[in-house]
């Protein structure tokens, strides 16, 4: 069991020419923390998970997944990492079974027993009898449900959840958050973008409010409360 | 482990989407039209040389039945004299049958001779006349197999392979496995063997189904080899196309922007490319004029004519072993005509020599352009190995030369010493049969040939998928 | 309102860079192409014109001969070059340059300038005629494809119709728009063409050749209007950019690339043409035995002897008073005329057969019309090379009968020796072409006519009939 935070940003920057996306940004984010990073559009949100993934290289700093240095070693880095994008697209005229069964086959390298992975469906949230069915069907959050899915089969250390409830309804945002506490107990770090302050509040343990690229606030959601985050949250946009 | 799953997966969504199939289809109707007027082209040319060499096979029999009654004492068998015979009677066709591989091509055969009668006359007179073919067609080319192959066979692959990497981004899966820990080259070079791999592998069945249905014999000599060069030069040449996919893929543009980039690549190779070189490479080394060419031949057969006795005479000084005497009798009309000839032929061979030599040049300087389009590489390639090249004229036309000069060594004597031909001369005389080029050299052209489309193929293909590395989730 | 939207679509035409380089580069290979089909056309020209003059002079200082020697030492002629053969080669690279004009046979034109080309040539080569098929479209095609599609992707369609603008004032408007801009290249090109031929006016018809090009011009544009109303069309009714061009640019691949060769090969199949070695032994057959094998050459030749005698009112051939042998001779050829008319007269109407069955194929691929009628207009399609060869063969028949009745009424019956006075060959009138007018060459182009205005109906209608986008 590794000391080291799962997810680390140290000075972590990056600029397109004259504009800074994130500046310098200090994170740490441990097993069985759920960090959420909240800020309006163009923040530097999106811009952060994309660094930890990797998918854009950074200007300055370092992105480290379990101590990994993510432009170091990408594919080591990755392995410790489930990402949810914010719309999850998967392969339309394939069932739900059978993108599980590539992801999670790319994820780990194992092949999964057909048992195993209607299984892990379950666990996302999914009906067994949905695995058959093709996903060009499915709605937002049924696609998000197979993300999960792959997460639950990869057994993450990382999970990276961007805007995951933009566009579900209540009662979807609600499952959500279980699956959350229950990635959380099994010692996933989690770092989640949003815009849901109510849903920061209920699942996270820590939030960031982001603003132009930089980390301008930082806190425990335990120390403060709903209608009080709003109004920090707030406080802060102003500008 | 890893690979199964990408490999039963992409399978799985080649098999699921529609439009491979669909495409797969039309080339399918397309390969078969075109092998279908491959073999029309080649029947109707075995029919005419069957019924040419049946033609010439009666007249040879009653010909020889007229020596033979001559022979035998018979007064009202007339015998021509040698001259006649030898510059008509006597002459039969030399005929370039189609080659094995004929019906996968029509290439330059519809433009050049394939039968022709040889006499002891000269070789513009007995060439003279091309087959029939309304120039329309000539100026459109032939929808052959080997058409479809240098012109629709890339449309093909470009259309399966154009958004190997912009269709994962269009649909927004690529950050999804962009984020597991695989390198996205691996992901996509699977992704493109399965798709290429398919229609590479019904590409090369297809060729061989038509050519076994278009009766291709696998016995005949040279046709196993032929058609492995065939398959080949098909692979080769598809080879080169994937490697322009996955380069234009590698930069990481949109589907759209792929689609019309790699369009503008297929039509400035098969169709802008060669269409320059033509024009530059007829303009620097133009053709010789047939029409001076014509005009040199009647100016010297003229001056010939004029000359009269002298030009005679001269040719016999000159060929001492044609006449016994070194005079010609008086009513020798035969022995005069083709003394004139032979002095007016020797008189132009500077002529033809330069004609030649101009030819030549302009044709050296389109192989040596050639390589900067594979698709004119391609097209030599197929229309060598189908036997329907212009070096397979060539061999042809050097055999045509030597069965000439064979048939008027044999009859000059004669017509000079106004000898009649009996039957056992008839008997001796020359016979042409056509021998094929010998499989080595049509090998090593090919193989030359593949090897210069394979350089581009490497060094684009090398530097796609070293690019392949940097394809990024938000394309450039 | 058209108008002002006409003015939008050209004044963002002309701002786009892609289209001034398309532009540019379209102008330039125009150029490249008129200044090589003028040098190369006018060459040609010039080297037959003294070919032929000098095969006269062969002619006329033959020399004292036996007029019968004369009709076998014959004459070659050479095709010419039309004036408008600079815009559009046509087959004049696939037919015989030359052929020899001689007693007793009807020769085919030989060697055909493609066999003395390396093989890259039947690739194709940029003439004007080429940049204007093939290119042109092309360019409307990458112009056009965006304007309807376009629009509806962005969302400015759902506000132009929103706003009241019908949906067929921005048909109007759009494609008077796009074609202005086209023909702001067009135009230039044209004069280029123009200016061409005015250089070359000397070896022209005039007025014959300013209106074959004002038909050229014509049939172009009537060409290019039907490709553009397609692809609005087109752009009308895909549902993304993507299919849009995609459908575009597979049909023009079609068009261009792929139907004249598929066509070439279903008219051969619908109307064959016989070998040379068949067609060979046929008039060969015909001759001896008779065109329908009930006159055979021996039967004929009685025939005549009876008919000699009873003219000269003479009891054998000796007393003729004239020679015999060349009014025999002369039946012969007149009998074998008659053989070779049907003969040939049948190949060039199989070939004028093949030729309406591909232009009435410009249903499908409309190019095939505006080539035929390209071919057709500047007098490099077979139609115009059988016009030559017919006068050639008149010229042939007349000249042979010519030194017959000279070798008939000057000399007895077997006087082969007999030589004619030198001076006498320059009597014979030497070989002038008379290149047939427009009328005549459009009365073949009449399918590809018709084609062409029934693709521009069809468009036309296609384009009228779309169905205004769903504005909610």
């Amino acid at each position: 069991m590794t000391t080291a935070p799962r997810l680390a940003a140290r000075a972590l920057t990056k600029s397109y020419g004259p504009v800074t996306a994130l500046d310098r940004l200090d994170l740490e984010i441990g097993a069985g923390d759920v960090y959420c990073l909240l800020g309006a559009n163009g923040a530097g949100k999106t811009t952060t998970i994309n660094l930890f993934l990797n998918f854009v290289a950074p200007t300055s700093g370092q992105a480290l997944v379990c101590g990994i240095d993510v432009t170091k070693d990408p594919l080591g880095s990755k392995r410790h990492i489930a990402y949810i994008p914010e719309t999850v697209m998967l392969y339309r005229q394939l069932t739900a079974l059978e993108n599980l069964d590539y992801f999670a086959g790319l994820a780990t390298g194992e092949q999964f027993p057909r048992d195993q992975l209607v299984q892990f469906l379950v666990e996302a949230g999914l009906r067994a009898d949905q695995a058959d069915q093709r996903v060009g069907g499915f709605s937002k959050g049924m696609r998000q449900k197979v993300g999960i899915a792959i997460a639950i089969a990869k057994r993450a250390d990382v999970l990276l959840l961007d805007e995951p409830t933009s566009g579900l309804d209540p009662k979807a945002s609600n499952e959500f958050s279980e699956l959350i506490g229950q990635m959380r107990q099994r010692g996933a770090a989690i770092l989640m973008a949003t815009h849901d302050l109510f849903r920061a509040k209920e699942s996270g343990t820590r939030v960031g409010i982001m603003k132009h690229g930089a980390l301008v606030a930082q806190m425990d959601t335990a120390e403060i409360g709903h209608a009080d985050l709003e109004r920090l949250y707030l406080a802060h946009m102003k500008d | 482990m890893k690979r199964r799953s990408l490999w039963r997966t992409e399978w799985r969504l080649l098999a699921a989407d529609r439009t491979p199939w669909l495409l797969l289809l039309i080339f399918g109707i397309v390969t078969a039209y075109g092998a279908w007027n491959g073999w029309q082209w080649a029947h109707f040319q075995r029919a005419t040389l069957t019924e040419i060499v049946d033609g010439d096979t009666m007249r040879m029999v009653r010909l020889d039945n007229l020596l033979q009654r001559r022979a035998q004492g018979d007064s009202t068998a007339v015998v021509p004299p040698a001259g006649a015979l030898g510059a008509s009677m006597a002459t039969t066709h030399a005929v370039l049958a189609p080659g094995p591989l004929a019906t996968l091509a029509v290439g330059a055969s519809d433009l050049f001779p394939y039968y022709a009668r040889v006499s002891i006359r000269s070789k513009q007179s007995f060439m003279a006349s091309d087959e029939i073919e309304n120039p329309h067609n000539l100026l459109a080319g032939r929808f052959d197999l080997a058409f479809v192959m240098v012109f629709i066979y890339p449309l093909l692959l470009l259309a399966l392979t154009y958004n190997v990497v912009s269709g994962e981004r269009d649909q927004g899966t690529m950050p999804l496995w962009m984020s597991q820990p695989i390198s996205p080259r691996r992901v996509l070079l699977t992704k493109l063997a399965v798709r290429v791999g398919f229609v590479l592998a019904i590409t090369l069945g297809l060729s061989i189904a038509m050519a076994i249905v278009t009766g291709v014999s696998l016995t005949a000599d040279g046709a196993v080899v032929r058609l492995a060069l065939w398959a080949l030069a098909v692979l080769a040449y598809g080879l080169f196309w994937i490697a322009i996919a996955v380069a234009v893929n590698a930069l990481g543009r949109s589907s759209a922007v792929n689609a019309v980039v790699l369009l503008g690549a297929w039509l400035l190779v098969v169709v802008v490319i060669p269409s320059t070189i033509a024009a530059v490479v007829t303009t620097v080394y133009p053709s010789p004029s047939r029409v001076a060419l014509t005009t040199a031949l009647r100016r010297a057969s003229d001056e010939a004519a004029a000359k009269g006795d002298t030009a005679v005479s001269q040719f016999l000084a000159e060929h001492p072993e044609m006449a016994q005497s070194g005079t010609l009798a008086a009513g020798n009309a035969w022995g005069r005509t083709i003394a004139l000839q032979e002095q007016t032929t020797a008189a132009l061979r500077p002529t033809f020599a330069a004609f030649d030599s101009a030819l030549v040049a302009q044709r050296t300087a389109a192989d040596r352009a050639r390589v900067l389009s594979p698709a004119i590489l391609l097209q030599d390639a197929l229309h060598d190995v189908a036997g329907r090249g212009i070096d397979r004229y060539r061999h042809y036309d050097a055999q045509l030369d030597a069965y000439h000069q064979a048939w008027q060594a044999f009859f000059f004597r004669r017509v000079f010493a106004d000898q009649a031909l009996t039957a056992a001369d008839f008997a001796a005389r020359p016979t042409f049969t056509y021998a094929e080029e010998s499989n080595g050299s049509v090998v090593r052209r090919v193989l030359t040939l593949l090897l210069l489309v394979l350089v581009p193929t490497v060094v684009i293909g090398a530097w796609g998928i070293g690019r392949l590395t940097r394809v990024s989730v938000h394309g450039s | 309102m058209i108008r002002r939207i006409a003015v939008k679509e050209m004044t963002e035409m002309f701002r786009d860079g892609r289209f001034r380089w398309a532009s540019a580069l379209l102008l330039g290979l125009m150029l490249v192409a008129l200044a090589t089909g003028a040098t190369n056309s006018r060459a040609l020209a010039r080297e037959h014109d003294a070919a032929q003059e000098t095969m006269r002079g062969f002619w006329v200082n033959q020399g004292a001969k036996n007029p019968h020697s004369a009709a076998h030492y014959g004459l070659w002629v050479f095709k010419p070059k039309m004036p408008l053969s600079f815009v559009d080669y046509g087959v004049d690279n696939y037919t015989g340059v030359t052929t020899w004009l001689e007693a007793h046979k009807q020769n085919e034109f030989t060697r055909r300038p493609a066999m003395d080309q390396a093989s890259v040539a039947r690739f194709g080569e940029w003439t004007a005629a080429a940049v204007l098929q093939l290119l042109v479209p092309l360019l409307i095609v990458m112009l056009a494809f965006p304007a309807f599609a376009g629009e509806r992707e962005t969302g400015t369609l759902r506000q132009l119709i929103a706003l009241g603008v019908p949906m067929r004032t921005l048909m109007m408007g759009k494609a008077i728009g796009l074609a202005s801009a086209l023909a702001a290249v067009l135009v230039p090109a044209t004069i280029l063409g123009v200016g061409t031929l005015a250089i070359g006016a000397n070896f022209g018809r005039g007025t014959d050749d300013v209106l074959r090009f004002a038909a050229m011009i014509g049939a172009y544009l009537l060409y290019f209007t039907v490709v553009l109303v397609i692809a609005l069309a087109v752009s009308a009714r895909t549902t993304g950019v993507r299919i849009a061009l995609l459908t575009l640019l597979a049909f023009w691949t079609v068009n261009s690339l792929v139907a004249p060769r598929a066509v070439a090969d279903l008219a051969r199949r619908a109307y064959p043409t016989p070998s040379s070695f068949a067609f060979q032994a046929g008039v060969q057959r015909d001759t001896e035995r008779g065109l329908d094998g009930h006159n055979p050459a021996d039967a004929r030749r009685k025939a005549v002897e009876e008919q000699a005698l009873r003219e000269y009112r003479t009891i054998s051939l000796d007393a003729l008073p004239v020679n015999f042998d060349a009014i025999a001779m002369q039946a012969s050829e007149e009998y074998a005329n008659t053989v070779f008319d049907k003969h040939f007269g049948d190949l060039y109407d199989q070939y004028r057969a093949q030729n309406t069955l591909t232009q009435w194929s410009g249903l499908v691929s409309p190019l095939l019309a505006v080539r035929s009628l390209s071919m057709g207009l500047a007098g490099t399609d077979i139609e115009q090379h059988r016009d030559f060869a017919v006068q050639a063969e008149l010229y042939r028949r007349g000249l042979i009968k010519w030194t017959n009745n000279y070798f008939r009424d000057n000399t007895r019956t077997g006087e082969w020796d007999w030589k004619a006075p030198p001076e006498l060959w320059a009597k014979y009138q030497s070989f002038v072409y008379d290149a047939p007018d427009m009328t005549q060459t459009l009365r073949h182009q009449g399918a590809a006519l018709s084609v062409l205005a029934i693709w521009l109906l069809v468009a036309l209608g296609l384009l009228w009939s779309t169905p205004a986008p769903r504005v909610a």
